[in-house]
């Protein structure tokens, strides 16, 4: 009878029903969209940054800091091919990172070398190329230390000049050079790397992987990404945090609504209530009569605003959304980002909607029930 | 004795100022009676029987329900005596708009937490009594006003209480309708045995009344046994 009275009261209340279902739907809209843009967000930017570093890293075990001209991991190719065994679909990249000092026309600058196995060419970042009075076709002097501690010079010849903010050039304040000449200038053989960054689909199996891999590898220092990025949860926080933001001013302003809507609603039918409790209906009778009406019109508003967060969902997955647009948390990625469903956490603001309605109609729920009998039954407050 | 009053008073703030809504009433009622409370509008007919009714509480005095205190128990207590022991009849009828008839009457049993089959039994019933089982099926609206007070009554009686009150039960009826649903109310105290106190200023039903308390200003002017009843 309470589930029957809740329901066909919802329904004679169709217009203060109707504001309290919109308003669920808006918050779970909000909550379920910003979660899927965060949660997509994430998995961009995990992705992003785990192709800049790596899924899985391979470093000379007695590297320091301010020694890694010294080190190096040799027999690159052989490392390539027992990586390929283990993890058939490896894209594996070996690295070269060295300080150097480049010269032109007097003027130097300290700066980094960075060198990829597809890095045909020298090419300068133009804040460096600016400091340097560079162009391109410019041959330019770097001066290094190799692997003894002796002096290195190799001339480079610039072959293009990149705008700032691209990749591992910072500020634009860097050169990117041909892996040979990074060896030639640190003194290496052909088959030293400073180390070897792995990459590969499923990047999630990349600690079963990476305990494979020490055992092949022993006396070289490898590291997943779950070991490197450990600060990567406090760069999903900031993420979290904006996202939350968003749903949280949503779901105050709705409260406001839903008290206000709950409070018109029980005043409307004080005289109904008044008459429950006259003939023996408890308040804890009444109240869960009412609170029942609210978790019906609650529930039909959070199916339909799951409804609606999957087709903007699956709108917003079609062209995806620049990465500028959701803060510039990093701000030197580039591309797009794609929201993700969590189910899970889908159904958790399913239930926190509710409770939330559920919470902000308490007060007026419990001003009626509180209400003497005699009171409630009067035509006027 | 069903209910005595002693001394029983009862004040309103209006603003600044205070109604004496009641003004020290005392007297009681025996099982069994159908009594009316008569007086003008304002002379404290429906506060009377709100307080007799548990539904408020009095400024001061004692109320005594089968001899026990009553005047100032908890709000569960009197809805635990509400419950089981007493039945209502409005004057706007005050059935729940969004249900049946049927369920409308059905309500105060699953209040008690009877059981199904003996609700539906009870209800039927009740709904046989008073005369009422075509229109089982229908809601408020649906209904005239005289069919409403029916369905009022067999509200109030369904529970099986010791005490009926009506407040102006006939107000919003038409005077034949009003004098059917008071003949009703009659029929059921001599059948059942309820206690029926019913207010109104239609002087037509005094007569019918076995008690006549006659209300002034809050006090009690007449008490007034008649049609063979004894005090």
């Amino acid at each position: 009878m309470l589930f029957r009275t809740a329901i066909r009261n919802s329904l004679k209340y169709f217009r203060r029903s109707l504001v309290i279902v919109i308003c669920i739907a808006i918050s779970t809209v909000a909550m379920q969209t910003m979660d899927g843009i965060g949660e997509g967000f994430k998995m961009s930017a995990l992705r992003f940054m785990l192709n800049q570093q790596g899924m899985i890293v391979f470093e000379p075990v007695k590297a320091e800091p301010l020694e890694f001209a010294v080190y190096s991991i040799s027999k690159y190719e052989d490392i390539k091919e027992e990586i390929l065994k283990i993890i058939p679909d490896a894209r594996i990249s070996g690295k070269i990172f060295s300080p150097a000092i480049v010269v032109k026309d007097s003027f130097s600058i300290e700066t980094a070398v960075t060198s990829e196995d597809d890095i045909s060419g020298t090419i300068i970042g133009e804040k460096t190329a600016k400091m340097l009075d560079s162009k391109v076709g410019d041959t330019v002097i770097l001066f290094g230390s190799n692997r003894y501690g002796g002096l290195s010079v190799v001339p480079a010849k610039v072959e293009s000049t990149i705008s700032e903010n691209f990749r591992s050039i910072r500020n634009g304040k860097g050169i990117m050079l041909p892996i040979s000449l990074a060896r030639m200038l640190l003194g290496w053989g052909e088959q030293e790397v400073r180390l070897v960054q792995i990459n590969f689909d499923e990047f999630w199996r990349a600690d079963e992987y990476t305990e494979q891999l020490r055992e092949v590898f022993p006396d070289i220092k490898i590291t997943s990404w779950r070991e490197r990025l450990t600060n990567i949860e406090d760069l999903f926080k900031v993420s979290d945090f904006k996202m939350n933001t968003f749903a949280a001013i949503i779901l105050i302003l709705v409260a406001g609504i839903i008290m206000n809507t709950v409070l018109t609603s029980v005043l409307e039918r004080k005289n109904d209530i008044g008459t429950l409790r006259s003939i023996g209906a408890s308040r804890i009778y009444v109240t869960k009569m009412i609170l029942l009406e609210i978790i019906f019109v609650s529930l039909i508003g959070t199916l339909i605003g799951t409804s609606l967060s999957y087709i903007i969902i699956k709108f917003l997955l079609k062209g995806g959304i620049a990465l500028g647009e959701v803060g510039g948390v990093i701000d030197y990625m580039s591309g797009s980002i794609y929201p993700e469903i969590v189910p899970l956490k889908w159904f958790i603001h399913i239930v926190f909607a509710i409770v939330w309605a559920v919470i902000w109609s308490l007060y007026p729920v419990l001003y009626i029930v509180r209400m003497k009998p005699v009171d409630a039954l009067k035509k006027t407050l | 004795m069903l209910i005595q009053m002693e001394n029983v008073k009862k004040d309103y703030a209006l603003g600044k100022t205070t109604v004496h809504a009641v003004r020290g009433v005392s007297f009681s009622l025996r099982e069994g009676e159908f009594a009316v409370i008569a007086g003008p509008s304002g002379s404290g007919k429906s506060t009377l029987l709100n307080l007799m009714g548990l539904l408020d509480v009095p400024t001061s005095g004692k109320i005594s329900f089968e001899g026990k205190d009553v005047s100032s128990i908890s709000e569960s207590e009197a809805t635990n005596i509400r419950k089981t022991r007493i039945g209502f009849i409005f004057q706007t009828f005050n059935l729940i708009p969004v249900l049946t008839a049927f369920e409308n009457i059905e309500l105060p049993l699953i209040l008690k937490g009877k059981k199904e089959e003996d609700r539906e039994e009870r209800t039927k019933r009740i709904l046989k009594e008073t005369g009422i089982s075509d229109i089982a099926s229908h809601k408020p609206d649906e209904l005239s006003g005289g069919q409403r007070q029916r369905v009022a009554i067999a509200r109030a009686l369904v529970s099986g209480p010791d005490v009926v009150f009506a407040d102006e039960p006939t107000a919003n009826l038409d005077s034949e309708t009003g004098m059917q649903i008071i003949k009703i109310m009659q029929k059921l105290n001599k059948t059942e045995g309820v206690t029926f106190v019913f207010s109104t200023h239609d002087t037509r039903l005094f007569k019918i009344a076995g008690r006549r308390l006659e209300l002034r200003d809050g006090r009690i002017v007449k008490d007034v046994v008649q049609n063979g009843n004894k005090k």
